[in-house]
């Protein structure tokens, strides 16, 4: 309650925002060189493929499988082929000759299944998807499986302040980590970014997600990944299944 | 609802819209037999009792269709309600110069129209509608040259006071009933996104449809607060009008009336829903 007899200071509309014309800009759009990023419209269908590793095997082996994912990359590609391979679009760099050994490292370090069985979703209904090299599932799925599988999960991952989506933003992280193509000062109080998983809500959980989203979407913004997956997943999602009400 | 509970709620409704249209017109014709009439700069009286007129047939055609009570509808005579408020007041507080534009922007604005029915009679002269056209071109000329000689009318295609509508409310002291009232019924009357977004579509929840929205002829359900509103604004504008005009009126304003119905108030709602 304010003191008896003090004015409250009157509420300025629009506090904050430049006036360009007719136009009020508001203080985060008034930044220089702003790249527009939308996670639901693009990086989701990029990162999706860890979204559906996540679901069947759980966060923490399913790190350790697109560890192996992206170090197996990492020991094939060419200087040329840089990115970050959280991104699927990123696979579309290699060649067919480095696919077969990718997937061939895959195979022997025993996650090839696990992999396939994870995302037979996207190689099976979408006809572009760029990890199709990976091969078929070894186990059998109705078109109906598949879409209950894939809908489910961009259920879940789609809301980016939830976990299984600030688990696919720090999927972006992870791959600059092991690759060793990102570096912090040895004095930089960074979070603890297991604590998204371990104790999810945490004041601790929500600074590691708040690092995890902004490197996640200043990276994919700078990257500048084309939209043709993206494009061609929503366009192929929106066939699968019939619109739903309440 | 069963049958008894529905007749005594349909005799209700009914006795409100006869009440209501009763306590109106009889505001308008107490009010408008109270003030000497402008004759010799008749424009004034004209403007002034042709917007209250214009303001309480409104509340009245709404009154009588209660399925507009609902938020398709109700906006579009609610949104053209503030502004007839808005603009009876500015022109209020300088009625012989402010009616004078008022009437002349009118005017103007029909030599336009006429213009636009000359030229589309040239571009096809032997169209179907030809005929109906060339007699409708002359009945508006009549109504115009009775006013002003078409060769001494103007035509100013910006805004008839030179100002925005929020520059007229901040100016008559109500820039809260633009804020409050003319922007948001304004969206709904100009099919913004900010009304079709929500009133003519539903959200679909198939995740895989990234939640989108589809198109859905919807029912708005009725609601009477629509027609309280409709029934404030009669009542500002009838206030306004005693004020201005130095006169008192016994006649009950018709918010007071609104409330005041057994439709509305708590015992008569009770009763119609109990049976």
């Amino acid at each position: 309650m304010s003191k008896p007899g003090k004015k409250r200071g009157k509420r300025q509309i629009l506090a904050g925002h430049k006036r360009i014309g007719k136009r009020f800009v508001p203080p985060m759009m008034q930044i220089p060189m702003r790249v527009d990023t939308s996670y639901a419209n693009d990086m989701l269908p990029e990162l999706i493929w860890i979204g559906l590793i996540n679901e069947r095997v759980g966060y923490v082996r399913g790190a350790k499988i697109i560890e192996k994912v992206f170090l197996a990359v990492d020991a094939l590609k060419e200087k040329a082929q840089e990115g970050n391979y959280a991104l699927m679009s990123s696979f579309n760099k290699l060649t067919n000759d480095q696919k077969t050994a990718i997937t061939e490292t895959l195979r022997k370090e025993g996650v090839l299944d696990i992999i396939q069985n994870s995302i037979a979703p996207l190689v099976l209904l979408y006809d572009d998807c760029p990890l199709t090299f990976l091969g078929p599932p070894t186990n059998t799925y109705s078109q109906e499986d598949l879409t209950s599988i894939i809908k489910l999960c961009v259920g879940k991952t789609i809301d980016r302040y939830d976990t299984p989506g600030i688990v696919l933003y720090g999927a972006m992280l992870l791959a600059r980590l092991v690759t060793k193509t990102i570096k912090f000062p040895a004095d930089m109080d960074l979070p603890d970014f297991n604590s998204v998983i371990d104790s999810p809500g945490s004041e601790e959980a929500k600074r590691a997600a708040g690092f995890m989203r902004a490197n996640g979407l200043a990276e994919f913004g700078m990257m500048k990944v084309g939209n043709a997956w993206a494009k061609h997943f929503w366009d192929k999602s929106f066939e699968l299944s019939p619109c739903e009400f309440a | 609802m069963n049958s008894n509970s529905y007749e005594r709620f349909d005799e209700m409704l009914s006795d409100f819209v006869q009440g209501y249209k009763d306590v109106v017109v009889r505001g308008f014709d107490d009010r408008w037999g109270k003030v000497r009439q402008e004759i010799y700069d008749k424009h004034t009286s004209e403007t002034i009792g042709a917007l209250m007129s214009r303001q309480a047939t409104l509340s009245i055609e709404m009154a009588a269709a209660p399925t507009t009570w609902n938020g398709h509808v109700a906006p579009l005579f609610l949104r053209c309600m503030v502004d007839a408020y808005i603009t009876l007041a500015w022109i209020l507080a300088d009625p012989k110069e402010r009616s004078r534009k008022y009437i002349e922007y009118g005017l103007e604005q029909e030599k336009l129209f006429i213009e636009f029915l000359e030229e589309a009679l040239e571009e096809e002269p032997d169209a179907y509608d030809s005929e109906s056209i060339k007699e409708m071109i002359e009945v508006r000329k009549g109504w115009l040259n009775g006013q002003l000689a078409d060769w001494a009318t103007e035509v100013n295609v910006g805004s008839w006071s030179g100002m925005s509508a929020r520059e007229m409310a901040k100016e008559i002291g109500r820039e809260s009933i633009y804020k409050h009232a003319y922007v948001p019924f304004s969206g709904a009357a100009h099919n913004m996104w900010q009304h079709v977004g929500i009133y003519n579509v539903e959200p679909c929840s198939n995740p895989l449809h990234k939640w989108h929205v589809v198109p859905k002829i919807r029912r708005a359900p009725a609601h009477p607060d629509f027609m309280y509103r409709s029934a404030k604004y009669i009542s500002i504008t009838y206030e306004l009008f005693d004020e201005k005009m130095g006169i008192d009126c016994d006649i009950p304003l018709p918010d007071q009336y609104f409330v005041e119905h057994d439709l509305f108030s708590g015992d008569g709602a009770d009763e119609a829903d109990n049976g």
